[in-house]
């Protein structure tokens, strides 16, 4: 179960991790894959759901997915495979509009985000990674997680110029 | 509708009015996406695929919740059964769903590990495959059946009882009834609903999507949203929205042509009561029609209430406090549906300019709701801040949604009354604030009621042009459920899709009961 890259961020992140481990080989990469997509959502939210009920075994998502299921859920069934060639990382961020006209309390609000409190309440409520927190402090649980050997992300440029022809293959692969 | 009575004065000033102003609310925001471009573009081969998909799909889906709805329709407006009000209400249920909530419902019954395949697995058969064309079919018939079943049985309840009594004393067996009484009345119904079911379908999205299982089954609306979101390339965006307005035209105007005007004429509203049809096979034949029906549409729907119910207690407030923003939102959708949609019906069954009006009406739901919500954006961002307008816009996006529904519903109505009383009335000199209540009003009560409780129901789901808009305090139910599944909280966002099908439903039966009131029918 994957993410429509048109439509969804992690969607295009997977056609980045595909591109970026694979390079010139992808397109036959997605053409082996093709048939054993079961389909693709539009959202992260809609394949998770679909994955939850049972349609498919496995379901593009987070590492730090299963966490939420140990601590929240007490349920250690769900677990993250491990890619020698890699993962994609997934990056979200917070951003000031340079036109706003409240500039100082956005600068404010910003170091806030960086503060411990603000930190610790990243893990188990965004779960993800908080940016700023050290190792140590991550919540129980955490530590189960798969840890990536190699981080992959392509430089934004890179990552734009590649992503015309990236959806291309994709698209062509996936519509046999 | 050959004679011409005397206008209703003001009111047809207001329709044309009305029809103007809708006109500019959907016209309007694709021109201010288009302005804001920087040149159209052209259309590229992945383009025309998508609009290929687009329309197949959509006729396909429209032919099929169409045929399948004729004999549910007749069954449940010949037959009298215990809790039948509340089946017909129920069964309307899917249409006003979010659609991830009628997707899961459907893959609970459907799906790989669904009802469905445990059955046929249980009897050593093979299982079936949900995702593909098939699948993208049959999630726009689950949503669009009730639909079509309502606009067609509005029809067939528009029948006079006293025209079947005649029947019967002629000696019309059930073939001559159909043929002199049942099929026009379909040629006159049919291509009205035809028409929106397809036009609802071309601005499928996430359905497509989901159940199409992939890039094969991309659609004109993914294609807008990835120009928005992905390239912010307001120019495709603007074009492929004109593509869908050309869409809508054609259509339009092809299946408007095949419609024939009523010719039942009037009863005196008595109780419908069939002379015919009381055969065994036939009664046999209409039973199976309604429980396959109830069938399709009820089970998920069941699945829904199931895998909420549990969560609803522990649901928490932020969840209520957008459910009560929700209601409040529905009724004024409803309101502002209602005051758009009668002078504009009033002015079309007068028979001036009826194939441009119905266009005008129609186009509000093949026009993209990403390029309206968009545009407005545009529009009201200088003046107002995004959150502080979210539920006015949403509002009114949903009004002029509903209305093509209402003036499908209304229109007919009109038409039979008009062509009914509209002589007697006029001998009498009746002024027009007095034709409008003891003539119109009277017999139009069922199709508004309808209309209104459909415009509810709809504000109530709707997950388009909320998310554009809506900060976290004026979120709306649909967006607070979206948000809890986003956060991997299933089991609240579970309850919250049982509370929003459960509040969609109670307007939705409100509005349609108060439709009802005195009718037999």
């Amino acid at each position: 179960m994957i993410q429509d890259p048109r439509s969804s961020t992690p969607g295009l992140g997977l056609l980045m991790w595909v591109k970026a481990a694979y390079g010139d080989e992808a397109g036959a990469i997605w053409e082996g894959l093709a048939d054993n997509i079961v389909t693709v959502t539009p959202g992260w939210s809609e394949a998770y759901g679909l994955y939850l009920d049972g349609e498919a075994d496995m379901v593009l998502s987070y590492t730090t997915s299963p966490a939420y299921h140990l601590i929240a859920e007490d349920d250690d069934s769900h677990t993250a495979a491990a890619f020698e060639e890699g993962h994609y990382m997934q990056v979200e961020v917070a951003g000031i509009v340079n036109v706003t006209n409240e500039m100082a309390l956005a600068r404010q609000f910003m170091a806030f985000m960086l503060t411990p409190a603000f930190q610790q309440a990243i893990p188990t409520t965004n779960w993800m990674y908080p940016a700023a927190l050290p190792a140590g402090d991550l919540p129980d649980g955490f530590n189960t997680l798969v840890t990536p050997e190699t981080p992959l992300l392509l430089p934004a440029e890179e990552a734009q110029a590649l992503r015309d022809e990236a959806l291309e293959e994709w698209r062509t692969a996936l519509s046999r | 509708m050959a004679h011409r009575a005397q206008p209703l004065g003001a009111a047809h000033w207001a329709g044309a009015a009305v029809a103007a102003l809708v006109l500019v609310a959907i016209l309007g925001p694709l021109g201010a996406v288009l302005w804001r471009a920087d040149g159209v573009g052209a259309l590229g081969p992945a383009d025309l695929a998508a609009i290929r998909f687009t329309i197949w799909q959509a006729l396909l889906s429209a032919l099929f919740s169409v045929a399948l709805a004729i004999p549910v329709a007749r069954a449940l407006a010949r037959r009298r059964f215990r809790g039948r009000a509340a089946l017909i209400a129920l069964m309307g249920a899917p249409f006003i769903l979010p659609v991830i909530v009628a997707v899961l419902g459907l893959v609970a019954i459907f799906g790989r590990q669904g009802l469905l395949n445990a059955g046929l697995a249980a009897i050593g058969m093979h299982g079936i495959e949900i995702y593909g064309l098939h699948g993208v079919v049959l999630a726009h018939v689950f949503f669009n059946l009730p639909l079509a079943v309502r606009l067609i049985m509005q029809g067939w309840l528009a029948i006079p009882a006293e025209r079947f009594r005649l029947a019967a004393t002629l000696g019309f067996t059930s073939r001559d009834i159909v043929r002199h009484m049942e099929r026009p009345m379909l040629r006159q119904v049919l291509p009205g609903a035809f028409l929106v079911i397809f036009l609802i379908c071309t601005t499928s999205f996430a359905v497509a999507l989901i159940l199409g299982g992939g890039p094969r089954s991309t659609t004109v609306e993914l294609a807008i949203y990835q120009a928005f979101r992905y390239d912010f390339d307001l120019g495709r965006a603007a074009l492929l929205g004109l593509v869908q307005v050309a869409i809508c035209v054609v259509a339009g105007l092809l299946v408007l042509r095949v419609a024939l005007p009523g010719g039942m004429g009037s009863g005196l509203d008595r109780p419908l009561q069939r002379f015919d049809a009381q055969g065994g096979w036939q009664r046999a034949g209409d039973m199976l029609a309604i429980t396959l029906a109830a069938a399709f549409l009820l089970l998920p729907l069941g699945a829904v209430f199931l895998r909420g119910i549990n969560g609803v207690a522990g649901l928490p407030v932020s969840v209520w406090q957008a459910a009560e923003r929700s209601v409040i939102l529905s009724l004024a959708t409803a309101a502002i549906a209602v005051a758009l949609a009668l002078p504009m019906a009033l002015l079309i069954a007068r028979g001036r300019a009826k194939g441009l009006l119905e266009t005008i009406g129609a186009l509000s739901i093949a026009v993209s709701p990403l390029v309206i919500g968009t545009g407005l954006f545009l529009i009201l961002r200088p003046h107002v801040a995004p959150g502080n307008s979210a539920l006015p816009v949403t509002g009114l996006v949903n009004a002029l949604s509903a209305l093509p529904f209402l003036l499908r519903a209304l229109v007919p109505a009109i038409e039979a009354a008009e062509a009914g009383y509209g002589r007697l009335a006029q001998s009498l000199g009746m002024s027009a604030a007095q034709r409008m209540r003891h003539v119109l009003l009277p017999r139009i009560r069922r199709p508004l009621g309808f209309g209104a409780g459909l415009a509810a129901a709809m504000a109530m789901g709707d997950l388009g042009v909320i998310t554009l808009f809506a900060t976290p305090q004026s979120g709306t139910l649909p967006l607070e459920m979206f948000r809890l599944m986003g956060s991997y909280r299933t089991d609240d966002a579970e309850a919250a899709a049982l509370v929003l099908l459960v509040l969609s439903l109670a307007l939705f039966w409100i509005f349609d009961r108060g439709g009802r009131v005195n009718a037999a029918t």
